[in-house]
């Protein structure tokens, strides 16, 4: 069954049907060949439950928000401003590029919408300076993914409360890792601007400095007014959401007047339409991996390898696996909330740490929200810079693999995961 | 619009149709959007100001995030817009690729029209249990219309495209009214 | 044959070690002729799919607990009325295990929905945790307190004294961190798996609500199998009543010693009868409140349960 199904998936997409038809027609061969006895009600109602987490809402409330920022001058003023600090530097703008996006992911914890939020505004920038197209939307969208290391991040939540796991030192754990993948691009972006010769831009003086910071003092808020009220304790991150849009609107409309109120009900029917294309995915995701689910072909699988009395290094390999392969093709929260229960007795039976696993799986839904064929970010990039699917995940490979070299990293020395956690609480 | 007038009777009276129903696209998601962001800052706004929530704050979301994904699938059917993978039938010569559309086109109409058969007659069950909603006490089928209305208006789209595709000589649509080298009429980000 | 048996909670919680029980039990007893899979938390979907599916027979036998069930069996709320059940043990047990209001009345409302009530029982008592100590409504004045998306549930913490705020489940920890609410309400097994106590200082059990769950199975299914088959399941359903009765106390007794031993600074705090009676003169209004909201025979059947609960007490 197994083999059919991906056979099924595969052949369809490559045909170029839409996303949606070969994980619809998988299901539909599962459920009516082999579970007849299944109603096809279960489809429907676990594409709605897959569309059902309140924290989806924070999608479209940055869709919204960013598409409000971009038409108006706040992504304008803010990047001015970078480009007269770094962008005289070897890189300079794809680093601002990748530092940017790892703060706007710290704070919506939205990998989607920092992609739409940070990548939207700064993608044309980079393509104007000189940087090649795929490399720039690669870094973009494999950038956004540390947004699930770095707190607040919905997937630790879900791992942690599956798998019994501390929230609070996995949101430790995080945050090392975050920064290591964050200096590793932005290494592989300095080496890429020089071994492509990209064009310094001249040094800004001091005086062009302070004007460009005046203009965007009011925009710079933005982050400061975002961060500040998570990590006071004012808003949650449901919250922070719709702080943004509100500040947004309050920003563009009523301040720089560079929005009209006319404007607003066409932004939004965008919004509402890239929302559609993703969410309408993330449904269908939801049947197929119920589908996977119902007919226990995970537990199958473990079964079959034969795992119960590995060692530690092959259980953490065989788990890092599961969820790389498993989040290529399925929503990470789903892939967390299969195959986390499934694992958990055997890491703990082997005595290893939880939260060292619970950050390497996060880990994995990160490389997995931008490896194909199923990539929340790869559709969120295909659908707001209107880029093909392929050409999207072009540029992808080099960053998947210092993903995976940090993975690897990550397993043989621990601490860069465990120290801040070991820290705080023992 | 040349091809308005363009084709038979029946397809002449889909595109009218469509036409409507373009226009309550625009309405309906634009309004959701709307709706869901004054719904969210509302209730920030009632907790930092009073201390409280709005009781139905999540619950209205949650019926709009499900309105704006089928609504917005059938406007994104609408404007070509899905994501594909269309590396191997961009190397096929422009004939075939139009014959190709057409036929991925009409299968996926089917596809979609199965799905919101099923999406219709699960409503029908959810209504016969008389579910309603915990904040709202809501009918729950009335949250769910929107999956058969949207899946099954894209499944128009779609039919409509491949038509398209057969009855042209010179371009490959993506949908109805778009080409694959036109420049979607729609504000991107 | 093969019964599938779906549960809301995660591998080692309550709901887990009685499907792995009842699947022990009905394997043995059948010499393995008929097998059970049990699938846990979020493998088929979330709380309200699992009745769902149960009802359209795609599995045989789940869980649902009354806060999710309330949707669908909008009478089930009665259960979760504050000082309704039996205090001592042995009396709640013979309540959720035998009351004709449950499996004679309530048990109707559930076969109008292609339910067999199979069974019901406790999961431990409903424990508060809070960041500050609390022994009066006065206290509670200025907490903003985390309930489940359900009108019943704010008015009873309203006539607390708190401020109830419905956030969602994925929310909690983070809410309570960053201080957005101050308190939240579960079983302490549930607690310490969420690490509620990790931002909490103060666990208080104030004994006004036992967590309860029903297990459900197909009416169809179960209208269709043999009368041995019945027997024997009703047989295994009163073996792993009191199987669970000390399992959950002995899970939730384990959970307390593991949070104290996390959280040294945690302090506990169980009211005094004095203190609770004054919760329970406040939140009286709630029965006839709750049987207005709900409707139905709600009323018939929380008349029918205080009259077992008194029988049961005596
Ligand atoms: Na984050
Ligand atoms: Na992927």
């Amino acid at each position: 069954m197994a083999l059919t199904i991906i056979l099924v998936m595969l052949v369809l997409l490559l045909l170029g049907y839409p996303m949606i038809v070969p994980m619809l027609v998988a299901t539909f061969v599962g459920f009516f060949v082999y579970f007849p006895m299944l109603k096809s009600d279960i489809i429907v109602q676990q594409m709605i439950s897959g569309i059902s987490p309140v924290a989806l809402i924070t999608v479209p409330m940055f869709i919204l928000a960013a598409d409000i920022v971009t038409r108006g001058h706040t992504a304008n003023r803010l990047l001015d401003l970078a480009m007269t600090f770094f962008g005289h530097v070897k890189g300079g703008l794809a680093v601002t590029t990748a530092v940017a996006c790892t703060l706007f992911g710290a704070i919506s914890g939205s990998t989607q919408a920092t992609v739409v939020a940070i990548g939207g505004p700064i993608r044309p920038r980079m393509l104007q300076a000189g940087y090649d197209d795929r490399f720039t939307t690669a870094l973009i969208i494999n950038a956004s993914d540390i947004a699930f290391l770095i707190p607040p991040s919905i997937g630790m939540i879900v791992f942690g409360i599956v798998g019994k796991v501390s929230i609070g030192e996995l949101f430790l754990a995080g945050i090392g890792p975050g920064l290591l993948i964050l200096v590793l691009f932005s290494a592989y972006s300095v080496w890429y601007a020089w071994h492509n010769k990209i064009p310094l831009a001249p040094r800004i003086g001091w005086a062009d400095r302070f004007r460009a910071s005046r203009k965007a003092v009011l925009a710079l808020m933005f982050p400061v007014l975002i961060i500040g009220g998570l990590y006071a304790g004012y808003f949650s991150p449901t919250e922070v959401a719709a702080i943004a849009v509100l500040y947004a609107f309050i920003l563009e409309v009523c301040i720089y007047r560079a929005v009209k109120l006319k404007d607003i009900p066409r932004i939004a029917y965008s919004t509402g339409l890239i929302t559609g294309i993703v969410f309408v995915l993330v449904g269908t995701g939801a049947a197929f991996s119920w589908l996977i689910s119902f007919a226990q072909l995970p537990q199958q699988l473990i079964a079959a390898i034969g795992l119960a009395d590995a060692g530690p290094y092959t259980i953490l390999f065989v788990i890092s696996l599961s969820f790389f392969i498993g989040c290529m093709f399925v929503d990470p929260i789903v892939v967390t909330l299969i195959l986390t229960p499934i694992f958990m007795p055997l890491v703990n039976a082997a005595g290893i740490d939880p939260v060292l696993v619970g950050t390497l799986v996060t880990l994995q839904m990160a490389i997995g929200s931008c490896t194909p064929p199923f990539g929340c970010d790869i559709f969120t990039a295909c659908a707001i810079f209107r880029k093909p699917y392929l050409e999207v995940i072009a540029g992808t490979p080099p960053f998947i693999i210092i993903l995976l070299f940090a993975t690897l990293l990550l397993v043989l020395v621990p601490d860069i995961a465990l120290l801040l956690p070991r820290l705080a609480f023992h | 619009m040349d091809s308005m007038s363009e084709g038979g009777i029946v397809l002449r009276g889909a595109r009218r149709v469509d036409r409507a129903l373009a226009r309550l696209e625009k309405i309906l998601l634009a309004g959701a959007v709307i709706l869901m962001a004054v719904n969210t800052i509302g209730n920030v706004v009632v907790r930092l100001g009073f201390s409280s929530s709005l009781f139905f704050a999540e619950e209205l979301n949650q019926f709009l995030i499900v309105l704006v994904t089928f609504v917005g699938t059938s406007a994104a059917a609408r404007q070509g817009r899905h994501i594909r993978m269309s590396a191997l039938t961009d190397m096929l010569p422009l004939k075939y690729r139009r014959w190709m559309f057409a036929f991925i086109q009409a299968t996926t109409a089917i596809v979609l029209a199965a799905l919101a058969w099923y999406a219709a007659t699960y409503i029908l069950r959810v209504q016969g249990l008389g579910r309603v909603t915990p904040a709202m006490q809501v009918p729950m089928w009335i949250t769910l219309v929107w999956l058969p209305l949207g899946l099954g208006i894209a499944a128009l789209q779609f039919v409509l495209a491949s038509a398209a595709n057969l009855r042209s000589k010179d371009d490959a649509y993506l949908a109805q009214y778009v080409r694959e080298q036109d420049d979607v009429d729609m504000p991107t980000v | 044959a093969d019964w599938k048996f779906a549960v809301e909670e995660s591998p080692g919680d309550v709901q887990t070690l009685y499907a792995e029980e009842f699947k022990r039990l009905i394997e043995q007893r059948t010499g393995g002729k008929t097998t059970v899979t049990v699938y846990t938390y979020g493998q088929l979907g979330n709380e309200n799919d699992l009745t769902e599916l149960t009802a359209g027979g795609a599995i045989q036998f789940s869980n649902a607990s009354p806060g999710h069930l309330g949707t669908f069996v909008p009478e089930v709320q009665v259960l979760s009325l504050p000082y309704l059940l039996p205090e001592s043990d042995a009396a709640k047990g013979k309540v959720l295990s035998s009351s004709p209001a449950l499996y004679d009345s309530l048990a109707k409302d559930f076969a109008s929905k292609g339910l067999k009530l199979f069974t019901v029982y406790p999961e431990g008592e409903m424990v508060w945790t809070t960041k500050k100590a609390v022994r009066t409504p006065e206290d509670l004045s200025d907490v903003k307190f985390r309930v489940m998306t359900s009108p019943i549930l704010i008015e009873q913490f309203k006539l607390y004294g708190a401020n109830p705020v419905a956030l969602p489940w994925g929310e909690i920890y983070s809410g309570l961190q960053m201080n957005v609410i101050q308190a939240q309400v579960n079983p302490p097994f549930f607690i310490e798996s969420a690490k509620f106590h990790e931002v909490t200082t103060h666990l208080i059990y104030t004994g006004d609500v036992e967590y309860t769950t029903t297990v459900v199975a197909n009416a169809d299914f179960w209208n269709g199998l043999s009368e041995q088959d019945k027997t024997m399941l009703n047989e295994v359903r009163e073996q792993l009543q009191t199987f669970i009765l000390a399992k959950q106390k002995e899970k939730n007794a384990a959970a307390l010693a593991k949070m104290q031993k996390d959280n040294p600074k945690l302090t506990v705090i169980r009211l005094t009868d004095a203190e609770r009676e004054v919760f329970r003169k406040r939140v009286k209004p709630l029965n006839a409140k709750l049987v207005e909201m709900v409707g139905g025979r709600s009323g018939k059947i929380l008349e029918q349960l205080q009259a077992d609960v008194a029988a049961a007490s005596k």
